[in-house]
């Protein structure tokens, strides 16, 4: 499904991803943990795109993106990439000025060129899967922001995608919000979505991903098939200290 | 007062007048406005120059100076405007400026996330911005607009200088028939008032209906 090789990014001078090389096959669910500023972020926002590497190259189902790629190319590869893949942002950002089921709806619409009415449909279902049946007439404002979340996760799930990339999706929600949306992502995973989840949920990624992927300064620095050995006894100097501090308390 | 009463009619008209100017430069305003926005935050480096040149030369000169410009400039060149042609042109041109920036500061303030969020789920860049980002940003851009458009009501007495029988100028020509300034004057000024609270409260109105969420 994914193919990342060599993989730099820099912005201006600073290099923040060094030569990631890695390959996810379709259903995998990956966990990427690592300390703040390590990259898993921007190595998950290489995937679609949203940020442009410096070096190497990133396979995506058929589409394939590449550092010496002209403007031109790199966009449609980019667009391409986007038709299958689907993200969910920290923050949210569903769109404010739009009803619950027309976030969802919006891009069923403009970009898969569906009837108003088959939107809807396929709309009410998701929202149905994600518990939020209730709530397609409210405004994204009156929701709580796990509630806001599942909204996200529906809206990229409404465009059927082949992979999920989520980036931090809990970390902005209060603490009793977090299990609602953990809940809907480990039904997806249980549906055999393929996954790449960026996340500080060191419980989550233990029970539900099938690997983890540490990550410190730029760099996979451990790699794990095996979530529970990895969080029981991490092979890496810098995984073990890691742990260690999240598990101080 | 009987002299102003006498002649309400004539004043009435000049209101008209300055309406219109005020209605048709405001129209053509918002779309070169909207035009050079997006021209200044989405376009290449050479459009992004010809639309921050077009704003610091408007911004940067007196609209009166424009306005003759328009009038008396372009009859050396063979081109004769009539006066309320020349007027609303002038107004456009120097409105846009105003309106680009106030929409240039609206579309910036749309976060960054929305973009995101829209090509992330598919959308091309084009498609993001005429259903994600302008619709967002239109909101954001209304008070400044607002206060841009009234603003505009007043300016329209300039145009008196070119002889377009507006409100101001409707006056001047009372006061140059009676030789009494005071009535006059103070009449126009409650009209201009008058419009001015009028259009705040359309606009309020406006920004009240969109501001649902």
């Amino acid at each position: 499904m994914i193919t990342v090789e060599h993989l730099s990014k820099k912005f201006d001078e600073l290099e923040v991803l060094h030569d990631l090389s890695i390959t996810i096959p379709a259903h995998q669910v990956v966990a990427v943990i690592g300390p703040s500023g390590s990259g898993k972020s921007t190595f998950l926002r290489c995937l679609n795109g949203l940020e442009i590497l410096t070096e190497g190259k990133i396979t995506v189902g058929q589409h394939t993106i590449e550092a010496n790629m002209n403007k031109k190319e790199l966009k449609q590869m980019i667009y391409g990439i986007r038709q299958e893949t689907g993200m969910v942002f920290q923050q949210f950002n569903l769109y404010p000025h739009k009803t619950v089921i027309e976030n969802v709806m919006e891009s069923l619409i403009v970009v898969k060129k569906l009837k108003k009415e088959e939107a809807q449909v396929r709309a009410e279902r998701l929202l149905d899967k994600v518990g939020l049946l209730e709530k397609l007439d409210n405004y994204p404002s009156q929701l709580s922001g796990g509630q806001q979340q599942r909204v996200a996760i529906a809206r990229a799930l409404a465009m059927e995608p082949q992979l999920m990339l989520f980036d931090e999706p809990t970390s902005a929600l209060d603490p009793e919000l977090v299990g609602d949306v953990l809940r809907v992502m480990k039904n997806l995973a249980e549906d055999g979505m393929t996954m790449v989840i960026v996340t500080h949920e060191m419980n989550f990624a233990r029970d539900v991903a099938d690997r983890i992927v540490f990550m410190a300064d730029g760099r996979i620095v451990e790699d794990s098939k095996d979530p529970k050995a990895f969080f029981a006894k991490p092979t890496t100097a810098r995984a073990q200290q890691f742990i260690r501090k999240v598990n101080e308390f | 007062m009987e002299l102003v009463l006498d002649n309400w009619r004539f004043l009435l008209q000049g209101a008209y007048y300055t309406l219109l100017i005020t209605v048709v430069s405001m129209f053509f305003g918002l779309i070169l406005g909207l035009i050079i926005a997006i021209m200044r935050v989405k376009g290449n480096t050479f459009l992004r120059n010809i639309a921050r040149f077009y704003v610091s030369i408007i911004r940067g000169t007196p609209p009166l100076v424009q306005i003759f410009i328009v009038y008396y400039g372009l009859s050396d060149y063979g081109i004769e405007l009539p006066s309320i042609v020349a007027a609303c042109i002038a107004l456009s041109i120097n409105i846009a400026a105003y309106i680009a920036e106030a929409f240039r500061g609206a579309l910036q303030s749309v976060p960054k996330g929305q973009l995101e969020a829209a090509v992330a789920s598919g959308m091309t860049e084009g498609q993001a911005m005429k259903r994600i980002i302008i619709p967002q940003a239109v909101r954001y851009a209304i008070p400044p607009i607002g206060n841009t458009f009234v603003g505009m009501l007043k300016e329209t007495s300039l145009v008196s200088a070119i002889a377009v029988t507006e409100l101001m100028r409707a006056a001047q020509l009372l006061v140059a028939q009676y030789y009494v300034y005071m009535p006059f004057y103070i009449m126009i000024a409650l009209m201009y008032w008058a419009m001015s609270v009028f259009f705040t409260f359309i606009l309020n109105r406006v920004e009240k209906r969109l501001s649902v969420y």
